[in-house]
C-alpha cells in the first residue's frame, strides 16, 4: 500500500501542493501562490531576493550611463563653446 | 560649525578643489586671451576640458566627505573622526550623477548669466542631500534635490549673502597682495614693476586667480550652511525637529533634577 504524500514541515498533516521551486511537498499553510505558482516559504524568499536584486541593478545601469554619458557631452559642451565663444560674446 | 570641522576637512574640501579651480582658470585665461581665435586652438581646449572634467570628480569627492563631516557635526555635535573620509559608494555615484546633470546645464546655461546662482546653488544643494538620496534612478535623484530647494526665500537671500561674502573675501585676498608687494618693495632693492603689472587690476590670470581663491574661502560657510538647511528642512517634514527638541526637555529636566 503505498504512503500517504505528507507536509515536508508538517508530517502529521497530508500534502496538498507541490512547490514549483524545490519540488517537494507542502500542506496548504506552507506555500503562497505568486504569480499564480505555488512556492514554499524558503523558496519564494529567494526569488523575491532575486526580483529586488534586479529592479536594484535596473535602477543603477540607466543612472551609471546616463552619468557617463554626461561626462563626455560636459566636456564636449565645454569645447563647443570654446569654439563659439567669439561669437557668444 | 566650519570651526569645529576646519581640521581637516575644510583641508580635505580645498586640496579636492584646488586642481579644479587652477585648470579653470587656465581655461579662462586662455578663451579670453585667444577670443575667437579659440576655435583653432580646438585640441589644446580639449585636452585641458578633459582634465576639468577629472578634477571635478575629485572636486566633488572632496565635497562629499565635507558635507558628510558638517552633517555629523550637526546630528551628533562630535567632531567627526577620519571614517568621514569614507563617504558611502551608492550615494556618492548618485551624487556624481547628480552634479554632471547640474555640471552640463551650468556649461550649457551659463552665458544666460540667471542660470548661474540657481544651478550653483542646486549643485550645493546636491551635495547636502548626499545622506537623502533613496533609490538610485533618472529622475529620483534629481527630485530629493529640488525638494530641498522648495524653501526659496530663504535660497534666494544665501544667494545675496554669500555673494557679498565672496566680493568680500575677493577684497581681501586684493588687498593682502597688494600689501604684500608694498612690503617687498620697501624690503628688497630689485624692481617689482613686473610684479606689480601681473598682480594688479589689469593682470586678467590674476583676477581670475582671486576670483578663485575667493570662491575657495567662501565654500566651506556656504556648504556648512547649505547641510544644516537641507537637515531641519527634513527635520521639520519629518517631526525629527521635535524628537531633538524633546531629547533637549528631557536633558534639561533631568540636569535640574538630579
Amino acid at each position: 500500500m503505498p504512503q500517504p504524500q505528507v507536509c515536508a514541515n508538517h508530517p502529521q498533516r497530508p500534502a496538498l501542493a507541490l512547490c514549483m521551486a524545490c519540488g517537494q511537498r507542502f500542506c496548504q499553510e506552507c506555500v503562497t501562490p505568486w504569480e499564480g505558482i505555488h512556492y514554499c516559504a524558503p523558496c519564494l524568499g529567494r526569488r523575491r531576493a532575486g526580483g529586488r536584486e534586479r529592479r536594484r541593478v535596473l535602477g543603477w545601469l540607466p543612472m551609471l550611463l546616463a552619468a557617463a554619458l554626461l561626462f563626455v557631452l560636459a566636456n564636449e559642451l565645454r569645447v563647443l563653446v570654446a569654439a563659439n565663444f567669439g561669437e557668444l560674446f | 560649525m566650519v570651526a569645529a570641522v576646519a581640521a581637516p576637512w575644510v583641508g580635505v574640501l580645498w586640496l579636492t578643489a584646488v586642481p579644479l579651480r587652477l585648470l579653470q582658470v587656465a581655461f579662462a585665461d586662455r578663451l579670453i586671451e585667444l577670443g575667437a581665435d579659440a576655435r583653432n586652438y580646438g585640441d589644446w581646449f580639449n585636452e585641458l576640458s578633459w582634465a576639468i572634467g577629472l578634477a571635478f570628480l575629485l572636486a566633488l569627492y572632496g565635497r562629499a566627505v565635507y558635507a558628510q563631516a558638517c552633517g555629523e557635526r550637526y546630528a551628533s555635535g562630535r567632531t567627526p573622526g577620519w571614517r568621514a573620509l569614507a563617504v558611502p559608494l551608492g550615494a556618492t555615484l548618485v551624487y556624481f550623477y547628480v552634479a554632471l546633470v547640474l555640471e552640463a546645464l551650468f556649461i550649457a546655461l551659463a552665458v544666460t548669466g540667471v542660470a548661474v546662482p540657481v544651478l550653483v546653488t542646486l549643485g550645493g544643494l546636491a551635495a547636502a542631500s548626499l545622506p537623502f538620496y533613496g533609490r538610485p534612478g533618472l529622475f529620483a535623484p534629481l527630485g530629493t534635490v529640488l525638494a530641498a530647494g522648495r524653501a526659496g526665500r530663504t535660497l534666494i537671500a544665501s544667494v545675496f549673502l554669500f555673494s557679498t561674502a565672496f566680493l568680500v573675501a575677493a577684497l581681501n585676498l586684493l588687498f593682502l597682495v597688494q600689501l604684500a608687494l608694498l612690503l617687498a618693495d620697501g624690503a628688497s632693492g630689485a624692481s617689482l614693476a613686473p610684479w606689480k603689472a601681473a598682480l594688479g587690476l589689469e593682470g586678467r590670470a590674476f583676477l581670475l586667480l582671486l576670483a578663485a581663491g575667493a570662491w575657495l574661502l567662501v565654500e566651506p560657510y556656504w556648504l556648512a550652511f547649505l547641510v544644516v538647511y537641507v537637515r531641519r528642512l527634513r527635520g521639520r517634514s519629518q517631526g525629527e525637529d521635535l524628537r531633538r527638541q524633546w531629547a533637549e526637555l528631557q536633558a534639561s529636566d533631568y540636569a535640574t533634577s538630579s
